[in-house]
Order: C-alpha cells, then sequence, then structure tokens
C-alpha cells in the first residue's frame, strides 16, 4: 500500500510541476488541449470503444514528436532551470530582509526621479551563476548609494544588469538573455526585453527603471507589472517572497 | 531572499498556491498509476 502511495506521489510531483512550468509559458493553452486529449483516451480505453481506441492509438505515435516541435523552447528552458538549480539556499532574516529590500526601493526611486535607466535582478531559487559570469564581480553589502553609483550614466557598469543574491550585489554589468516574445511592443527597449527574458529562463525578480519614461517595473515569471510606484513596488515584491 | 522558515505559515501557503493545479495534476497522477499498472499486467 504504501508503495501505491509512494509511485502516486512521486507522479503527482512531477506532473504538477511540469503543469505549474507550462501555465508561465505560452504553450499553457497547447497543454490543455492535450490533456483534455489524453483524459478521453484513458476513458476512451475503459470503455472498451476499439475503434476510437485504435485511431487515438495511431495518432499517439505521430503527435509525440509533434509535442517536441511544438514544446522545443519550453523544453530547453526547463532543462536549463533544473540544471541551475541551488541545492541549499541562504535564508535572510525578516528584519534584515526588509532593510535590504529597503535599500533597493530607495536607489530606484531616486533613479527613477533622475531619468536614470536601471535592470536590477533579485535572485531567488534558481540560480544566475551563468549570468554573473557574464558581469563584473562586485560582492558587497546591499546599499542604495552604491546601486545608484552602479547605474549612473558613464560608470563602467551602468549599461548591464545588477544581480543581488540574499544580501549582497553580487555582479554588474551582466547581460541577461532577450525575451523571446516576438508579440511584445516595440516601445519597450532592450533593458526591458532582458528583464523579462531572465524571468523566463529563471524565478529572479526584476526591476526595471525606464530613463526615457522614467517608470518603475516589475517583471516575474515573464509577466510586467509597469508603471509602479515604490509603495506598489515594495507590496509586490513582498507579494512574490510571500514575506 | 526568504524570510525565516515557519512551518504552519508554509504549509498553509502550499495549499493555498495554485490548488486547482494541484487538484488536477493529483487526478492525471491517478490516472496515469492505474494506465501504467493496467499496461504492466
Amino acid at each position: 500500500m504504501w508503495k501505491v502511495i509512494l509511485e502516486i506521489t512521486i507522479l503527482w510531483f512531477i506532473i504538477y510541476h511540469i503543469m505549474l512550468f507550462f501555465e508561465t509559458s505560452r504553450a499553457v493553452n497547447v497543454l490543455k488541449g492535450i490533456v483534455i486529449i489524453l483524459v478521453s483516451f484513458f476513458i476512451i480505453q475503459r470503455l472498451g470503444l476499439s475503434r476510437l481506441n485504435w485511431l487515438f492509438t495511431k495518432l499517439f505515435a505521430i503527435s509525440i514528436i509533434a509535442l517536441l516541435v511544438i514544446f522545443q523552447p519550453e523544453i530547453r528552458q526547463g532543462l536549463a532551470r533544473l540544471g541551475q538549480r541551488y541545492p541549499f539556499k541562504l535564508i535572510l532574516k525578516r528584519e534584515h530582509l526588509e532593510s535590504v529590500l529597503k535599500e533597493i526601493i530607495v536607489a530606484v526611486d531616486h533613479l527613477q526621479k533622475k531619468k536614470v535607466g536601471a535592470l536590477i535582478a533579485i535572485s531567488r531559487n534558481d540560480s544566475l551563476k551563468p549570468y554573473i559570469d557574464t558581469g563584473i564581480m562586485i560582492d558587497a553589502f546591499v546599499s542604495s548609494d552604491l546601486i545608484e553609483t552602479i547605474f549612473t550614466t558613464g560608470s563602467p557598469l551602468h549599461d548591464g544588469g545588477l544581480i543581488i543574491q540574499n544580501d549582497r550585489i553580487v555582479a554588474g554589468g551582466c547581460i541577461f538573455p532577450l525575451t523571446e516574445d516576438i508579440n511584445l511592443s516595440r516601445i519597450y527597449g532592450m533593458r526591458h526585453r532582458a528583464g523579462i527574458g531572465l524571468t523566463e529562463s529563471t524565478d529572479a525578480i526584476v526591476i526595471i527603471v525606464s530613463e526615457e519614461r522614467s517608470e518603475i517595473s516589475l517583471v516575474y515569471q515573464g509577466k510586467l507589472f509597469q508603471n509602479l510606484n515604490r509603495e506598489e513596488l515594495l507590496l509586490k515584491i513582498k507579494d512574490i517572497l510571500k514575506v | 531572499m526568504e524570510k525565516r522558515f515557519n512551518l504552519k505559515e508554509k504549509v498553509l501557503s502550499w495549499f493555498l498556491d495554485h490548488p486547482w493545479l494541484k487538484i488536477v495534476s493529483l487526478m492525471l497522477a491517478i490516472l496515469v498509476w492505474f494506465y501504467i499498472s493496467g499496461e504492466l499486467k
């Protein structure tokens, strides 16, 4: 009996995380269609509808290849994320987390007022090491003054993304992957595309300050939340971090 | 970044996070288990 429960639990864990991953991608509607077909196939088998069963069985052979083609970008992203997970993660005390977030919000607020562009990624469970390696190591405690200095126009690190991990600014001038969403409006420049792209590949939270529109945006799991004030930004980050 | 570990809140947030997805994936897991069991016999 315990083996049955264990097997079902493991299957549940795998199926849940696969569905969770696809839920945030563009393939979610395709996946829903596939689930409906699978359930229909199971019912047809149980009811003993032999002709329909034959038809579905023949179609399945072809559909495996079709699925690989349809989901190729998502499969690539999923495998990349699986390989990037931290085995352990540092845990910040609540008070410490509050002070770190406060420094980030103050910096972002000042940058917005000065119309200085910024791209800041807050690392969570998925490792950002591939992107850290593209930048310049800093490894300093998070402070609003340092963040503002990094993004000051003319600074060697102002062009690129900043990566924050726990309570430390890990690296600056990092290159983030661009989003593959071809439907994204052309009003969004490379900074937004890089911010969105990073959140499509990882579970990082990205804050973007647009120098053209003097706007603060937050991106998470490929979703862009625009024109936030500092209070809204803080609430949104806390909501995502569940604090 | 994450706050200090709190078991009760962790369990509660797990149940409240994507509840329908959890229910559907559990049903699918049970269906898949029965299907594979049938194939193995």
